[in-house]
């Protein structure tokens, strides 16, 4: 199904929003819960699967299964221009991170993206699963065995935690990549797993027992900060779970002066 | 030489490739994409991409500076057949090659998942084992059950009774009850508890262990205390059988399964188990083992039979509708009735009377 031609604008700098304008009967479509606002005119409709099924409904249920498994909700919201003229939706990153915009002719017609980084897009995107066959990488490679795939001519929206980095290989080029810090790349680019090499760097190095290892031709889009690590970080560093609190001069200051003098927790 | 597309990578084109159409010159792979061309001898054919799903050509080419790599890649089958049609032996061979890796990769894939599935469906062919044969693995199950165990949940059951009606074990009902009981069971293994239960509905249970309440009503209903015996028989039977375990297993083992299987199911095991116990549902086996032992019992004990038979046919013919309690968990009564008829007249019934004092006993 031919997508929607959106035009769009990405604001912020580490948390960013994507502003969609939709020409009058256009739409995007979003992930369940991602709007940030959106101008009259504009309507707002729930559909069981991505808005792209063609199928009857067993197509959708299949569909929106799938959907399940990416991470992605059963239902996706669709945004669309019901008024005169063009209207603006936007569209918020759910953690801190970047969001990218992919064209999606650009990298012929489908992009392999990790699980729940779809964002938005231009409605006609088609939404699935792309199924990770190498037992090792699925395993390994820190993406799991299910990841998404994003078909379509139009524009996607992905978003990831950190820097987000877009690179291009060239045929033969290699890149190898820490585990988990690999957000999309097109379907030409082999995705493999490569062991550390030394069993003192596998146990010390801190990179776990092995890389993903990309090798072009093609575009890749690297993070630099993916949230499950954040995430740890920020847990580990809780004065719940021991981590020390920045007002603490000493235990007995940050036990009694700390509490006294208040704290803005 | 038929023309196909594919995607072309390389130095001077966009990064994420460009849409282009290829045909075989001979030896050469001739390739345009945008207003440009490329001419070039094949050096590699390979599978590439995401899953080894894509066919990639390499070759190489002058550039700017000097010769580079370029990428052109096949994807669709129609282009793969033309690809393949016109290739130069070399790479046919080599086409050969990759299509025995991509079945490799495959057929790796695929066992792994046969593997993976098989591990978390097992919890699900247990299932099907189990309720496949119930009774054969919940007959093995209960035969490794403790007879102390066994009195243990008795009085689970006696408590959770209890608890909803008012039960004696003393007086001239519960007395006849006992001596009944008694002359029933000689020599058991197990530790019986008689208890007359004041109740009007027509039934009487037993529980695991040697637990047997007999209802007022029942003792009411019964012309002759050799009524009550059949009936009686007829429950020892299901204790000394173990009935109420075996069904115990098979619900218990069947949520255990599923609990296993499914995950979070709601409710507790055992608590619901036992109060399920005293409102059992026993199979259609069940009931034909505990009639046709209970009547053994009957026998060995020296009490008419007939009692039973008469009770039965009494009551059948009384309450056509309702059917008291005691009959309606117990199905195919017509049948169990011919079948009590033909045994006990097939007996050789030499029988010395229950000596009690009945009008005294249903006044109680």
């Amino acid at each position: 199904m031919a997508m929607d031609v959106v035009d769009y604008e990405i604001l912020g700098s580490d948390m960013q929003y994507v502003e969609i304008e939709l020409d009058p009967g256009e739409a995007a479509v979003g992930e369940a819960g991602a709007m940030m606002y959106m101008q009259d005119g504009i309507e707002m409709d729930t559909v069981f699967g991505d808005g792209a099924q063609q199928g009857g409904f067993f197509g959708k249920l299949l569909g929106a299964g799938k959907r399940l498994l990416t991470g992605e909700s059963l239902f996706t919201t669709v945004f669309h221009n019901e008024g005169q003229g063009k209207r603006r939706v936007a569209f918020a990153a759910p953690y801190p991170g970047r969001i990218i915009p992919v064209h999606l002719p650009d990298v012929g017609g489908t992009l392999i993206c990790q699980k729940d980084s779809f964002l938005c897009a231009a409605k006609g995107v088609s939404l699935g699963i792309a199924f990770q066959k190498k037992l090792g990488v699925g395993l390994f490679g820190g993406e799991g065995f299910i990841m998404q795939k994003l078909e379509g001519d139009g524009l996607v929206f992905v978003h990831a935690g950190g820097m987000l980095m877009e690179r291009t290989l060239q045929p033969g080029q290699r890149l190898r990549v820490d585990t988990g810090c690999v957000v999309a790349f097109q379907p030409t680019v082999d995705f493999d797993i490569q062991y550390v090499g030394k069993i003192k760097s596998a146990l010390f190095g801190g990179e776990g027992l092995f890389f993903a290892n990309l090798v072009g031709p093609g575009k890749i889009w690297l993070q630099s900060l993916p949230l499950s690590r954040l995430a740890n970080r920020i847990v580990l560093s809780s004065t719940v779970a021991g981590g020390r609190s920045a007002e603490q001069g000493s235990m007995v200051g940050g036990l009694a002066l700390g509490g006294l003098l208040g704290d803005d927790e | 030489m038929t023309t196909f597309r594919g995607r072309l990578f390389g130095p001077g084109l966009p990064g994420g490739g460009a849409e282009a159409t290829a045909r075989w010159l001979g030896d050469r792979l001739e390739v345009a994409a945008g207003n440009r061309e490329w001419s070039a001898a094949v050096e590699r054919v390979e599978v590439a991409g995401f899953n080894g799903e894509r066919l990639r050509a390499d070759f190489r080419h002058p550039a700017e500076d000097g010769e580079a790599d370029f990428a052109f890649f096949v994807d669709q089958p129609e282009a793969r057949i033309a690809f393949a049609a016109g290739a130069p032996a070399a790479i046919a061979a080599q086409l050969q090659g990759t299509s025995r890796a991509h079945r490799k990769t495959e057929r790796r894939s695929r066992l792994g998942w046969v593997v993976l599935g098989s591990v978390l469906l097992l919890p699900f062919i247990a299932l099907g084992v189990f309720l496949a044969r119930p009774d054969a693995l919940a007959a093995w199950a209960v035969d490794r059950i403790p007879p102390e165990q066994e009195a243990k949940l008795g009085d689970l059951v006696l408590a959770q009774t209890r608890a909803r009606m008012k039960l004696s074990d003393s007086g001239a009902t519960a007395d006849a009850v006992r001596v009944i009981g008694e002359r029933l069971t000689p020599g058991t293994r197990l530790r019986y508890r008689w208890f007359v239960a004041d109740r009007p509905e027509i039934n009487a249970f037993a529980a695991p262990g040697g637990v047997v309440v007999v209802f007022r009503g029942l003792i009411r209903a019964a012309e002759t205390p050799e009524e009550v015996a059949g009936v009686m028989a007829h429950e020892v039977a299901h204790a000394e059988l173990r009935h109420g375990l075996r069904a115990m297993v098979k619900g218990l083992g069947l949520r255990a399964l599923l609990t296993v299987a499914l995950g979070d199911l709601a409710g507790s095991g055992l608590e619901h188990a036992v109060a399920d116990l005293t409102e059992l549902e026993f199979s259609r086996e069940a009931e034909r083992e505990a009639d046709a032992h209970g009547l053994k019992r009957m026998l060995a004990a020296r009490i008419d039979p007939q009692g039973m038979v008469r009770f039965f046919e009494r009551l059948a013919r009384e309450d056509e509708r309702g059917l008291p309690a005691f009959l309606s968990t117990h199905p195919a009564t017509g049948e169990r009735l011919e079948f009590l008829r033909r045994e006990v007249s097939a007996a050789k019934a030499d029988a010395t009377p229950l000596g009690l004092d009945w009008a005294a006993v249903k006044r109680d």
